[in-house]
């Protein structure tokens, strides 16, 4: 009879460990849906890793602003009450 | 605690995770994200964009105003622009429900009359309309609303 490989743990997703992602990602959902349209639209871009130099054009802001947008948004939402609980 | 220490390209990370899980971004954008293509060269990549949705539809522009037409199977809708304001028709209106405006990054309702016909302002962006008939949604293709 073949012998059944062994699982390695490491490599396996425990339910406890499912269940705190889903936790993360809601919060982190309900704290993105509390942003400025503005953060909200730059956010969504930079999460699909859209380029800056596309960023720019798209909403309409020099290039060299994006990464200060970008860190003024995430501070943004890290103050959400959403996110705060999980930082 | 969970997510103790994020740093923002972390915190970034978990944020994709959650838009893919909650509201998934248009695979089009993704292709424009990794291919760094121009918006306008989407255009024809957007219209391909109907994955389970009621409806599809070629796009015709006329000269004067813009006029967009989208064919579904029950219903056609008619999408004409002139000077930034658009207005769409859905024939046949019978059991039209309700409309919204797409982005990429929102939905908001607009207002229909008996006739079907609603009026909106065009969004700098790419947009689409969704239109609710019966129990059927009605998805028109992508339209670049700061090229029409």
């Amino acid at each position: 009879m073949d012998e059944v490989p062994e699982f390695d743990d490491a490599l396996v997703a425990m339910p406890e460990d499912l269940a705190e992602e889903d936790e993360v990602s809601g919060l982190v959902w309900a704290g993105f849906n509390e942003l400025r349209a503005e953060c909200q639209r730059l956010l969504r871009l930079l999460a699909v890793k859209v380029p800056y130099k596309d960023i720019s054009e798209l909403i309409d802001r020099p290039i060299g602003s994006i990464a200060s947008i970008r860190k003024d948004c995430l501070a943004e939402l890290r103050r959400t009450d959403h996110v705060a609980q999980i930082l | 605690m969970i997510g103790q220490g994020m740093d923002d390209d972390e915190l970034l990370e978990a944020l994709a995770s959650a838009i893919e899980a909650n509201d998934p971004t248009p695979d089009a954008l993704k292709r424009f994200a990794q291919e760094s293509h121009r918006l306008l060269q989407l255009r024809t990549e957007l219209a391909e964009l109907q994955a389970g949705e009621a409806a599809v539809g070629a796009v015709r522009e006329s000269a004067g105003p813009s006029t967009f037409r989208f064919a579904s199977p029950t219903r056609d809708v008619t999408l004409s622009i002139e000077r930034g304001q658009a207005l769409v028709s859905c024939h046949p209106a019978e059991g039209l429900v309700s409309a919204e405006l797409v982005t990429a990054t929102s939905s908001d309702p607009l207002e229909i009359n008996a006739g079907g016909v609603t009026r909106f302002s065009v969004p700098q962006d790419l947009f689409r309309i969704r239109l609710l008939v019966g129990a059927d949604v009605v998805l028109t293709d992508w339209v670049d609303g700061r090229h029409v």
